[in-house]
């Protein structure tokens, strides 16, 4: 499985998510976050009409060392061509969704900020497959 | 249009987390031996728990036996679960969704 992606001239790191929840999907653009340990954060005004189901709760420590309590929430997206469960942070304000390091857990994440190339693939795989996520 | 994400309105995310927490030093010592830096989904009113390599693996196992039930997610050996580093508390607090009762 692999999943083709952009760097946008900031050097930021993007794919295309389908994110569904029990009362709708969208498709939307993520940003990768490598210092979110989670799996999916997503606005709250895109998190609303999704109606994502209550999972549990969590802690999270912040940038600046605060700590928050976070209510989870469980949503599928799809990921190269399969479906896959994840737990999701709403935030709060007018951000952009992104993924973290636990979604990127046992991929390997190629970033070639040279040609603006963005990979994530199964470990010793090498042939693409679609569909892709790349934007646009 | 759904009512959205709000499952569980009167839900006080301030006390779950606090019982869970309790539940979680209960058992820390074991825990921390053996699991260390695996996700852990913990219902302190079973005083069951489900591990994970990642937060949906632990959560996925605990709502395959109670579907219904809201669980805590916890880092074995980390103070908190995630890091969100993107972020800081002023603009979190100052954006906050959800009230002092915990609820969004």
């Amino acid at each position: 499985m692999t999943i083709e992606g952009d760097i946008d001239s900031n050097n930021t790191l993007w794919v295309k998510l389908d994110v569904i929840g029990e009362a709708g999907k969208k498709t939307m653009p993520v940003f990768i976050d490598t210092g979110f340990s989670g799996e999916l954060a997503i606005p709250l005004q895109i998190a609303v009409p999704l109606g994502l189901k209550l999972s549990g709760a969590a802690t999270s420590r912040l940038a600046d060392g605060a700590e928050i309590r976070q209510m989870l929430f469980s949503a599928k997206i799809s990921w190269g061509t399969q479906k896959r469960p994840v737990t999701v942070h709403v935030m709060p304000g007018d951000v952009n969704a992104s993924i973290g390091c636990a979604l990127l857990h046992g991929y390997v994440l190629h970033a070639d900020f040279e040609n603006k190339q963005l990979i994530i693939k199964e470990p010793h795989v090498d042939e693409p497959t679609k569909p892709n996520n790349k934007m646009g | 249009m759904t009512d959205g994400i709000i499952q569980k309105p009167q839900f006080n995310i301030e006390e779950f987390s606090k019982k869970s927490e309790d539940f979680y030093n209960e058992i820390r010592d074991k825990l921390e031996t053996n699991y260390k830096d695996k996700y852990i989904a913990l219902d302190f009113e079973t005083k069951e728990y489900w591990f994970g390599d990642i937060p949906s693996d632990a959560l996925l196992k605990a709502k395959k036996k109670y579907p219904d039930k809201i669980f805590y997610l916890i880092q074995v050996g980390s103070p908190t679960a995630f890091s969100i580093q993107s972020i800081s508390s002023v603009s979190f607090l100052k954006k906050k969704c959800y009230d002092n009762r915990g609820r969004y």
